[in-house]
């Protein structure tokens, strides 16, 4: 029984290295030569990659000898990806929306990645190791804050109220270093052009100005108006530039066939490589094709 | 989760590399000093041709040994050895014994400047 069972193993083994070895292996090969075969094809494998690495890292200190230019443009090359890694490590914040911390630290890093970046004579470990350090600390610190209030309060700050009650606060905007310039600048950007229609501002720690209008000048909602039975549905984009985005059928409830979009498209006369945006809000679907088609139409399978 | 094991990753590796740079300056620059040390010992006993053959594997073995220091760390004066050692080589080439011992005095004043610059220690981080 086990003799069999052994031989049946034997085989196997021999029958897989028939497939995968591109020359003849004869049926009495012991599994254990097999691997042995195996090992020395990695090995000799291995040993002719390490020589090309090689070979190529002999070239390029020639070249680091001739042609400086070269160098920093491998080493602008190296150092904007390590940059890019570490800004997705970071995180996903907008410019716009960095703490002070955050903002200090992204300064830092670009710095920090130019000055190995152009100079060859340091190596450029020296810009790759403080730019993870900061990342790193970042990430602590972003920690930290998640898990203290106080600590939060800290190291971001808190908000401050610029206008109060309609009235804007002198004090706190000399103190915040802003003049009243800058104030209705900030307002016009949020769109608040009259400032006889502001209730409250506050500033937030990240810089941007936030507002609340007047009772009385506060924009009409539908709740207001008591309108009932609409409902607001997150728009999914199911076909962008001719291709299905199969990630996003993971999100629609209920589930969504992509046979329902193909027959959807084949009413308009339209494939999906032709579709530019395929976007779906509800059953209410947008489609626009390539060559500059608009079609506003409802998803149904009949 | 993932990028705090990514970042425990890089955490560690910078540590690693800041540990082992710390050692191979050490095991670098102590060798070099025991080379220095005998190429002195044959200067003083006027063996001239011993001193100069051990200046010549001196610069061989320190050529090999400055790509790795370049590339791991930043110092001006690594590549100011090499001038050194070739003084050396050449006083010793013309029979210039005493220009030889000012060099080889010079040359251990410079590497223990380099050991010094890249060596981890708590005034540098000052």
């Amino acid at each position: 029984m086990q003799y069999t069972s052994a031989r049946r193993t034997f085989f196997a083994a021999n029958a897989i290295s028939h497939r995968r070895f591109p020359f003849r292996l004869r049926a009495t090969f012991h599994p254990a030569t097999l691997n042995a075969t195996y090992l020395l094809c990695f090995f000799l494998i291995i040993t002719h990659i390490g020589r090309k690495i090689k070979r190529i890292a002999h070239n390029l200190i020639l070249i680091k000898d001739n042609s400086d230019m070269l160098n920093v443009f491998l080493r602008a090359i190296i150092l904007y990806f390590f940059l890019l890694v570490a800004m997705r490590l970071m995180g996903k914040r907008q410019m716009s929306e960095f703490q002070p911390f955050e903002f200090a630290i992204t300064l830092v890093a670009a710095d920090l990645a130019c000055i190995p970046m152009s100079d060859n004579t340091i190596p450029i470990i020296y810009g790759i190791i403080p730019i993870f350090t900061l990342v790193i600390l970042h990430n602590i610190l972003t920690f930290a804050a998640i898990k203290s209030h106080r600590f939060r309060k800290l190291i971001n700050g808190k908000p401050v109220i610029l206008i109060d009650d309609g009235k804007i606060d002198c004090d706190i905007l000399k103190k915040c270093g802003m003049t009243a310039n800058d104030l209705l600048e900030s307002l016009r950007e949020q769109g608040y052009f009259k400032i006889g229609e502001i209730g409250y501002a506050v500033l937030e720690t990240n810089g941007k100005v936030s507002v609340l209008q007047k009772f009385a000048n506060a924009p009409v909602t539908n709740a207001d108006l008591k309108i009932s039975g609409g409902e607001n549905a997150l728009p999914y984009n199911v076909v962008v530039e001719g291709r299905f985005m199969g990630e996003t059928f993971g999100y629609i409830n209920p589930p969504l066939e992509k046979d329902l979009i193909v027959k959807t498209l084949e009413k308009e006369n339209m494939r999906v490589r032709d579709v530019f945006l395929f976007s779906l809000d509800g059953n209410e679907a947008f489609i626009q094709s390539y060559d500059g088609r608009v079609v506003n139409t409802i998803l149904s399978d009949k | 989760m993932k990028k705090a094991i990514i970042l425990t990753i890089i955490l560690l590796l910078i540590l690693s590399a800041g540990i082992s740079e710390h050692f191979f300056v050490h095991k670098t620059f102590d060798r070099f000093k025991e080379q220095t040390r005998s190429i002195e010992n044959a200067i003083n006993e006027d063996d001239i041709e011993t001193a100069l053959e051990k200046s010549e594997a001196l610069l061989d073995w320190w050529n090999k040994k400055r790509v790795v220091i370049e590339a791991i760390s930043y110092c001006q004066d690594a590549r100011q050895v090499n001038v050194v050692i070739g003084e050396m080589i050449g006083s010793l080439k013309c029979g210039d014994i005493e220009n030889a011992s000012s060099k080889i005095v010079s040359l251990n004043e410079l590497t223990d400047n380099i050991r010094d610059i890249l060596d981890f220690n708590a005034i540098d981080i000052i």
